[in-house]
């Protein structure tokens, strides 16, 4: 153990793994803070970067950069109403009041130590819950990752929109996406039309790219001309420490409630502020004002979606199940520098589990540091035009696509996806879904046919085993209660439209 | 508005279509199966075949429940106002002629960029995508247009040895 932790502290302690992280949350807290680009875009722009840097340190720049994206998305959100990201919806309600009555620099530092503490919490349940969790999942055979990889599939495809039919659409298109190139076990053709570049399967990034960066740039091509907020000023005040005594209760809830929910594969940041500001609101003397400018509600919202950020990767890094598309991109920026999350992670590359983790918690202190010396700076990046922002991007696409492969096959994949990202986000089918589908196929499908390898054939081999049982039962029990949710939304919609007739 | 009444229908639709395409010609063309596999599960067509089914059963869902809930509207719907469904056909004519216009601007920066190379071509389509925003603030434009790919051409090719493609300048 000491001498995993001595090697790992040599792997981590390097200027460029210090560098690059320090690098990475300025450029999240650059992304999060410009409206309309989201952290998801942030990790899958800065993706092609790594290519060239060892994994330690590639993975260290993509965790910076999902860290200080979340957390910038509060700035746009206090200062001209607009979430940087959908996480920081929440943080409107109250950040927006503040922000027009002169005390946007409170609003914005209060956000920041909340931010940083949530972060912190979410942080140490990582190091401290993930190693249980491989160690138990060591155990694991292809039936019992084939029952796990399936309740994840539900969770996610369940929970990525209002609409569970939709989620499964894109679940099956990514699916269908991931089975293009060679059979795993014969090694036969399977849609590739001839097409060597398609031998190995439809790459990754400009998948990803093409459906999380495009789609967003042609639909603001088809919006009319927005006319550009502008914030009135920051203001001076600062946060107290009366004020962050008076908040620290809702901070610490708000932690708890965001490592809980960023735990369980596919619910994400939004729910867990939501879920935090009201439980701050229903237990706060100043409840009535919540909505109109109060600090603790900006507190709780923050501290609900920042707790989840470390917690969203205890199931990438336990059980290689991302908890949400973030660290599906994680996942995938793992197996481009050849490794594969999960329980033999931990088992042969121990030393580079501890890296990380030493990383991860500088991250934290990265965040405190780059937040508080330039929160007026990355007010200012809320001002970048949108009539400059997305050709930008496009262009930063275009080369991003490029360098995975150096070909053009993968630019003409990029602007395929981007098309059908496109009609995807006109038919609101939900992106997440896909991409995860599209990362976890292989490895459902390989498990699957493993698993009927070893039993010749015969499906008993899923439910001789009671992992496999609880993880079917789970599967089961959550499309139940999403088709329960989505039924009981219906029926509260119409409802609602009967009182207002 | 036809789109957003029928576009469960229209989705459903599409799905159930491309299932049965890919079941009754793609599959059977480009999956190779092998004859010495003997369990049906094993097959290299499987898997395919179960994600593609599931997909026409979420067609015909949506199929279905598009066309009933586009039935309740019509019905539900009886004072139309006529000026209102102009001014949203107008924005929806407007949107799909601007998706069109950019998405036929990625297709040129792509035939572009195997043309001219990577940097000339991001330069143009900077110009090109930033004018078709309606920016006239050429002052900021043309160094953006002209220091961005450079500057990423650079990065890519000495620190990530990874050489873009110069077209004709090669």
């Amino acid at each position: 153990m000491i001498e995993n932790l001595s090697i790992a502290f040599q792997l981590f302690a390097t200027l460029d793994n210090v560098a690059f992280l320090f690098v990475g949350v300025v450029v999240g807290c650059i992304v999060g803070a410009i409206p309309g680009m989201t952290a998801t875009m942030g990790v899958a722009l800065t993706l092609p970067f790594t290519f060239y840097l060892p994994p330690v340190t590639g993975i260290l720049l993509l965790i910076g950069v999902y860290k200080g994206g979340i957390y910038g998305g509060s700035i746009p959100a206090i200062l001209i109403k607009t979430p940087g990201t959908p996480a920081a919806a929440c943080t409107v309600l109250d950040g927006f009041p503040l922000a027009q009555k002169g005390q946007a620099n409170k609003a914005l530092h209060m956000a920041l130590y909340a931010s940083c503490f949530a972060d912190f919490v979410s942080n140490i349940a990582l190091i401290f819950f993930s190693g249980f969790i491989a160690s138990f999942a060591l155990k694991f055979g292809p039936p019992e990752f084939f029952a796990l990889i399936l309740f994840s599939l539900t969770i996610i495809a369940g929970v990525a929109g209002d609409n569970l039919a939709r989620g499964l659409i894109a679940a099956c298109l990514g699916l269908l996406l991931a089975t293009v190139g060679l059979d795993l076990i014969y090694g036969t053709e399977r849609m590739i039309f001839g097409e060597p570049e398609l031998m190995g399967g439809v790459k990754f990034i400009p998948v990803l790219i093409g459906l999380f960066a495009l789609p967003e740039i042609i639909d603001h091509f088809t919006r009319k001309l927005e006319t550009h907020k502008k914030f009135a000023g920051l203001g001076d005040e600062g946060v107290t420490m009366a004020e962050w005594k008076r908040c620290f209760k809702s901070v610490v809830r708000g932690s708890f409630i965001g490592v809980i929910m960023g735990a369980i594969p596919g619910i994400g940041g939004a729910p867990s502020a939501f879920l935090s500001y009201s439980e701050a609101k229903r237990t706060s003397p100043n409840a009535d004002n919540f909505g109109k400018g109060e600090l603790e509600g900006i507190a709780a919202a923050e501290a609900g979606n920042n707790g989840v950020c470390g917690a969203t990767m205890i199931p990438l890094l336990a059980l290689g199940v991302p908890g949400d598309v973030i660290t599906a991109v994680i996942l995938g920026a793992f197996m481009i520098h050849g490794l594969q999350p999960g329980p033999i992670l931990f088992e042969q590359n121990i030393t580079i589990v501890y890296a990380i983790f030493m990383g991860i918690m500088l991250s934290s202190t990265y965040l405190l540091l780059v937040g508080k010396v330039g929160i007026r700076f990355f007010a200012r990046i809320s001002d970048v035009p949108n009539s400059f922002l997305y050709p930008i991007v496009l262009v930063l696409c275009v080369f991003g696509a490029y360098a995975v492969g150096n070909t053009m096959f993968d630019l003409l994949v990029m602007f395929m996806m981007g098309l059908i990202g496109y009609f995807m986000l006109k038919f609101h089918i939900p992106a997440a879904p896909f991409l995860i589908a599209f990362i976890l196929g292989p490895l459902l499908e390989d498990s699957f046919r493993q698993s009927l390898q070893l039993s010749r054939g015969s499906f008993d081999i899923f439910i001789r085993n009671p992992i496999c049982w609880v993880f079917l039962s789970l599967a089961v029990l959550s499309v139940v209660m999403i088709i329960r949710r989505n039924l009981k939304l219906k029926k509260d919609k119409s409802l609602a439209a009967m009182i207002l007739e | 508005m036809f789109f957003a009444r029928f576009s469960d229908a229209i989705l459903g639709v599409v799905l159930c279509v491309g299932s049965l395409v890919m079941i009754l010609i793609i599959i059977p063309i480009s999956v190779q199966v092998p004859k010495s596999n003997k369990v049906l599960a094993l097959s290299p067509d499987f898997w395919i075949k179960i994600i593609v089914w599931l997909s026409l059963c979420l067609g015909a869902y949506l199929l279905f429940t598009g066309l009933k809930s586009a039935k309740e509207q019509l019905s539900e719907e009886k004072i139309v106002d006529i000026k209102h469904q102009k001014m949203l056909h107008h924005s929806y004519s407007r949107s799909i002629t601007m998706a069109t216009i950019a998405v036929v601007n990625f297709f040129i920066y792509f035939l572009l960029i195997g043309w001219i190379g990577m940097v000339l071509a991001s330069t143009i389509a900077v110009i090109a995508f930033v004018l078709m925003c309606g920016e006239r603030r050429y002052k900021i434009m043309f160094p953006v247009a002209v220091i961005l790919p450079v500057g990423l051409y650079y990065f890519f090719l000495k620190v990530a040895n990874i050489p873009m493609p110069l077209g004709i300048f090669s």
